[in-house]
C-alpha cells in the first residue's frame, strides 16, 4: 500500500513539475521500492526479483550519466 | 516458487503485470508520453512486488521454534518409554495422530488413549498445520505437501512425492532440520518428514507408517507405507 501510494505520488508530482525524463521516474521508483522494503521488510515467496531489476536499471542509468559527464 | 492463483495478491500482481507491460510499451513507442510510460512502469513493478508477496505473512522463525519445542516433549516421552519402532500416522476425525508401537504386533483400530498396551499415541507438532495450509482433499499428495512444507512452513525448498502401490517416497530438498532429537528422528522422522507424514495420512485418509529416511547433502528422502486401518 505504501509503495503503491508513493509510486502514484511520484508520477503525479513529477508530471506536475513537467519532468519529461523517464530515468528520473525510474530512479525515484527504485528509491521508493528500496525504502519501503527497508521500512516494512515484507516476507517474499522468492528473492526480490523486482528489486534486482530496479537496482540493475538504476546502475545502468547512473553509468550512462557518469559517462555523459566524463565526455 | 509456486504461484497460487487463489491468492488475492497473485491475482492482483498478474493483473498489474498484464495491464502494465503492454501499456508501458504502447505509451513509450506509440503515444510517446513519459507520464503514461511511467504509470505502466509503476504497474509492472507493483505487479511483480505483489506476485512475490504472500497474502498471509507468518513469523516463520517463531513457528519453527514452537514446533521445535514441541519435539522436546515427544523426545522425552519416547526415551522414557524406550520406544524404537517406526511410527504410524493415523487420520481420525480431521486430526492426525501418531502411534508409536512398542513392538511389531499392534492394533490400530483401538481407542485414542495416549498410553496403550502396545504403544504410545502422540500428537505430532505438524498435525495442526494441515488446518492452516491449503490441504484440500481434491489436491494431489505432492501439492498438499508443497503447500504445507514449502509455502506455509518454509521448511524446505521443494517436495516430490512418488506413490507406488502402498509405498510413498517423499523427497525433500534443502530442508530445515530443526533441533537434534534422535529418538523422534528414529521413530517419526525429522521435522519435514514428520510434517510430511501428517500430510500424507490426512490426504490418504489411512494409516501411514514411517519406514525410513535417508539424509543426503541437499535433501532428505523418506519412505512411508500405507496401512489399511480396519
Amino acid at each position: 500500500m505504501f509503495e503503491t501510494g508513493f509510486f502514484l505520488l511520484v508520477v503525479v508530482a513529477l508530471t506536475a513539475l513537467g519532468e519529461a525524463r523517464l530515468e528520473v521516474y525510474f530512479s525515484l521508483f527504485a528509491v521508493v521500492h528500496f525504502a519501503s522494503s527497508a521500512l516494512f521488510r515484507p516476507r517474499r515467496r522468492w528473492f526480490d526479483v523486482s528489486g534486482v531489476g530496479l537496482f540493475v536499471g538504476f546502475c545502468y542509468i547512473v553509468m550512462i550519466k557518469v559517462l555523459e559527464i566524463i565526455r | 516458487m509456486r504461484l497460487d492463483l487463489g491468492d488475492p495478491y497473485t491475482g492482483l500482481g498478474l493483473g498489474l503485470l498484464v495491464f502494465g507491460a503492454p501499456f508501458m510499451l504502447y505509451s513509450h513507442y506509440v503515444l510517446q508520453m513519459v507520464t503514461f510510460t511511467a504509470l505502466g512502469m509503476a504497474c509492472v513493478i507493483l505487479g511483480s512486488v505483489a506476485l512475490l508477496t504472500p497474502s498471509s505473512p507468518v513469523p516463520l522463525d517463531a513457528v519453527r521454534v514452537l514446533m521445535d519445542g514441541a519435539y522436546v516433549n515427544i523426545e522425552a516421552l519416547l526415551e522414557e518409554l524406550d520406544l524404537r519402532e517406526k511410527a504410524v500416522y493415523l487420520s481420525r476425525g480431521g486430526r492426525v495422530y501418531c502411534f508409536v508401537p512398542n513392538g511389531e504386533d499392534f492394533d490400530l483400530g483401538g481407542s485414542l488413549r495416549l498410553v496403550q498396551d502396545d504403544g504410545l499415541l502422540v500428537f505430532p507438532p505438524g498435525s495442526e498445520l494441515i488446518g492452516l495450509g491449503d490441504v484440500s482433499s481434491e489436491a494431489g499428495v505432492e501439492d498438499a505437501l508443497t503447500s504445507v512444507l514449502v509455502d506455509y512452513l518454509e521448511a524446505c525448498d521443494g517436495v516430490r512425492a512418488v506413490v507406488t502401490g502402498d509405498d510413498v517416497v517423499v523427497s525433500v530438498s534443502k530442508p530445515v532440520m530443526g533441533g537434534d532429537y534422535p529418538r523422534v528422528r528414529l521413530c517419526m522422522g525429522s521435522l519435514p518428514v514428520n510434517v510430511g507424514g501428517v500430510v500424507l495420512a490426512h490426504m490418504l485418509g489411512e494409516g501411514v507408517r514411517f519406514v525410513d529416511e535417508r539424509v543426503a547433502d541437499d535433501g532428505v528422502t523418506a519412505r512411508f507405507r500405507v496401512i489399511r486401518v480396519g
